[in-house]
């Protein structure tokens, strides 16, 4: 301000010329001084304390992630005891099946198996887990720039210091087994309530729902029975008690009915055989007089009636197939005509009907689809148009339909799951949501699951949820053979050790 | 009889008790009868309408009846409303149009195209029934079998007025899409319309052309079709004005998902320009498809994949 007042030209030069020589000599250098070195005290100190921070928080998430991965092995480990691993054994199975099944599923299984991935639930998608570290790692990177003026040597330190942390978070990447903690959060099964609940299901014959459903306890237990197997706890049933009950259940025709005293129907042999099968007892039957009954049903068109009253339906077809291979008798009927009326059976949307011209539906064209994988004909099925019908089923919430614009029900997990298994289409649907639909369904306090969340339970429903569970590979659960609706450990028994 | 009635009223699907009374009703054989029986079951099904022993003991009389009565045509028009009356309450019940479906293989003609009028009215106040379109469907394809076995001098009136239903069928579902919207039955019904109309007819025209003047009127020009459909779907696809709405993004979705059903059904000798469109069109499908339904974009890859290798 002062240079303002003086007018002298001269005057005013001198002294902003001596200003300038004393800033220049003496503030200049003192600034110089003072800065430096606490500029590499400061800023070394600032990137020390960031960067052990950042080890000490990777070094916690590390040991956080391993201790929840020792965690899922002890559990993966505690309930599957001496199995093999889960998807070996299914792949096993689905390769090494009879000429006739293999013909049909021999190549797509295999490609099917490599998009269903054996060694870790590839289902469950990498986790989103990881990015917001990255990203944050990222930003702290970008902070301290290389490039910035700095001694060579403090350049060189950072350098190293950022490679450190790079491979400290690219040690924490989360391996494919993490992936199962996103499965945890998701539910459990709660299998020991599923197991509790069908056992006191069987031991209740007086209470009225049993009373009413008196007619189709053949069914029922097939579905008790089977879901048992599939979580390992078959042994919790007394067995001879209930193969004699079966054995009662038989009529003189050969067919077996719901209950000892009703009449005999398709329906109820299949179950019979079934759970039979179960309990690796199928040849205590006389195969021919159960095989004679069944080839009695078979129309002359190829289609098949339930009983002596004339029903046809498609479902009875998959039903005689599946019972006489089962049986090894499947020369016993015509099988090219039975292959036939069930393709005249096929719609439009690529699905198939009750009877030619019915309506698609997920369980009958689980039936027919079943039915033609086990005589080998699957190349009649339009395998993408029904795909695309099928993966159409799944709705907002991951459950499936059995037909369009209708709610979805645990029990088309499986028909319409086991269906995309066997056209090879499953990886259309998005299973992880499917997964926890299914969770989401059971009753955490009873056990047993039900058709929707928050509805009442039933034997039929939990079956089919813990079939789906199983299809979609869920840990802890023997693998399900897709077309016959039985363990493959049973179906591999029926097949290779009798031959 | 009275024991069985009581367990029937008691356990529906009780099915020795029916068979007990098919074999003591299969020793008489006379109309009263079995009108009593159609009456129980009637009975029984008003309380449990999808009771599957029910349903096929109805058939059975019904078969019984037809074997030896000729009052069949009326029995089969009272089938035809009780079964109406039953899905009035029980919606999409599969047994129910099942059993109607069964009934069309009984019917003439005539009777046909007048059950499509009059369930017309109820399919378009029961815009998400799927089952009843697909009645509709079974109509109007045993209408289009019997002008197949017709092939004589009226078959081309006959084809006149088939391909009238067809396109009046067309409009009608034209109009309640746009009416009602976001639901996947009435997509699910048009996919099936001009697929057959662009599939069958065309060849059927060509047939009949060869035999007498082709009528004017009856002009099938598959690229002014196509356009049509284009033009639809692209309305519909831009009205994804409001997300809260899923009506609107439902809408948009099988409006995409019917697009790209029509360009697999396409046979391949239709005209390049028309295979242009459509090909134009699909990029844009299948991006808002992957957006908006995310689970199935291994499918939506499959198909556009599918597509661009002719």
């Amino acid at each position: 301000m002062e240079y303002l007042a003086t007018n002298d030209p001269y005057v005013l030069w001198n002294s902003l010329y001596e200003r300038y020589g004393h800033l220049r000599s003496v503030i200049l250098p003192n600034a110089r001084s003072e800065w430096k070195p606490s500029s590499y005290k400061t800023l070394s100190v600032a990137v020390a304390i960031i960067v052990a921070i950042n080890i000490v928080v990777a070094m916690a998430v590390a040991i956080i992630k391993v201790v929840d991965i020792i965690k899922i092995i002890i559990i993966y480990l505690v309930q599957q005891p001496a199995s093999p691993p889960v998807s070996h054994a299914h792949s096993h199975s689905l390769l090494l099946r009879s000429p006739s099944y293999s013909h049909g599923l021999s190549t797509s299984h295999s490609l099917s198996l490599t998009a269903v991935s054996p060694t870790s639930p590839s289902f469950l998608k990498n986790s989103t887990s990881a990015s917001p570290n990255r990203r944050w790692l990222r930003l702290l990177l970008r902070r301290f720039p290389t490039s910035v003026k700095l001694r060579p040597s403090l350049k060189f330190w950072l350098k190293w210091l950022k490679k450190v942390i790079k491979f400290s978070f690219a040690v924490v990447k989360p391996l494919p087994l993490t992936s199962l903690l996103l499965h945890l959060e998701m539910g459990e099964l709660a299998a020991d309530k599923h197991v509790k609940y069908i056992i006191s299901v069987e031991k209740k014959k007086d209470s009225f729902e049993s009373v009413v459903m008196e007619h189709l306890r053949l069914n029922g237990a097939y579905w008790g029975l089977t879901t048992l197997d599939i979580l390992g706890k078959l042994d919790a049933v007394d067995e001879e008690d209930v193969i004699s009950w079966i054995l009662k259940c038989q009529d003189e025709s050969g067919g077996f009915a719901g209950n000892i005293g009703h009449d005999p129907h398709v329906l109820y042999t299949l179950s019979a055989v079934q759970v039979l099968a179960l309990f690796d007892k199928v040849d205590i039957l006389d195969a021919d007089k159960v095989s004679n009954y069944i080839v009695g049903l078979q129309n002359e068109d190829g289609s098949f009636s339930g009983d002596i009253w004339g029903e046809v339906d498609t479902r009875f077809s998959y039903i005689a197939i599946c019972c006489l291979s089962i049986l090894q008798r499947l020369d016993k009927i015509n099988v090219d005509k039975a292959v036939e009326y069930i393709v005249s059976c096929k719609n439009l949307d690529g699905g198939f009907g009750c009877t030619p011209g019915g309506e698609s539906h997920a369980g009958q064209i689980f039936c027919c689809v079943g039915a033609l994988a086990i005589a080998g004909a699957l190349h009649h099925v339009d395998k993408d148009l029904l795909g695309w019908w099928l993966c159409e089923r799944q709705v907002k919430s991951g459950g499936l339909n059995g037909r369009p614009e209708k709610l979805p029900d645990v029990c088309y997990s499986w028909w319409v799951l086991s269906s995309l298994i066997m056209i090879d289409r499953v990886h259309w649907i998005n299973k992880d949501k499917l997964v926890k639909f299914i969770l989401d369904c059971q009753d955490m306090e009873n056990g047993g699951i039900s058709d929707r969340p928050d509805d009442a339970v039933d034997v039929f429903h939990t079956y089919f949820g813990v079939a789906g569970l199983s299809l979609l590979e869920y840990p802890g659960l023997k693998p399900i053979d897709p077309a016959y609706a039985l363990p493959v450990d049973v179906v591999n028994r029926i097949f290779f050790s009798k031959k | 009889m009275i024991h069985s009635k009581a367990l029937l009223l008691l356990s529906c699907d009780f099915a020795t008790a029916w068979n007990s009374r098919k074999l003591i009703v299969s020793n008489k054989r006379l109309l009263p009868i079995l009108m009593d029986e159609l009456h129980l079951s009637a009975l029984v099904l008003s309380y449990s309408p999808k009771s599957e022993q029910a349903w096929s003991h109805r058939r059975w009389v019904i078969n019984m009846i037809a074997r030896n009565c000729s009052t069949l045509q009326w029995i089969i028009e009272r089938e035809s409303e009780l079964v109406e009356k039953i899905a009035e309450r029980s919606k999409m019940n599969y047994r129910a149009w099942n059993h109607r479906c069964w009934l069309v293989s009984f019917m003439t003609r005539e009777q046909v195209l007048d059950e499509l009028k009059k369930s017309r009215n109820w399919s378009g106040l029961h815009v998400a029934d799927n089952s009843c379109f697909h009645y509709r469907r079974r109509l109007m394809l045993r209408n289009l079998e019997g002008f197949c076995y017709t092939q004589d001098n009226n078959s081309s009136g006959y084809f006149v007025e088939t391909y009238q239903i067809w396109k009046e069928e067309l409009d009608w579902n034209e109009s309640l899409i746009k009416q009602y919207v976001g639901r996947e039955a009435l997509w699910l019904h048009r996919r099936f319309l001009s697929m057959y109309l662009i599939k069958h007819m065309a060849t059927h025209l060509l047939a009949v052309s060869c035999q007498s003047k082709p009528k004017a009127s009856v002009d099938i020009d598959i690229d002014s079709l196509m356009d049509h459909e284009l033009c639809l779907v692209h309305s519909c696809s831009t009205t994804i004005a409001d997300a809260n709405f899923e009506d609107f993004q439902a809408q948009a979705i099988h409006s995409a998902a019917y697009m790209l059903w029509l360009t697999k059904q396409i046979p391949e000798y239709q005209g390049i320009d028309i295979q242009e469109k459509l090909r134009a069109g699909v990029g844009d499908v299948t991006r808002m498809l992957k957006r908006s339904c995310p689970d199935r974009s291994s499918l939506w890859d499959y198909l556009v994949g599918y597509h661009s290798e002719p």
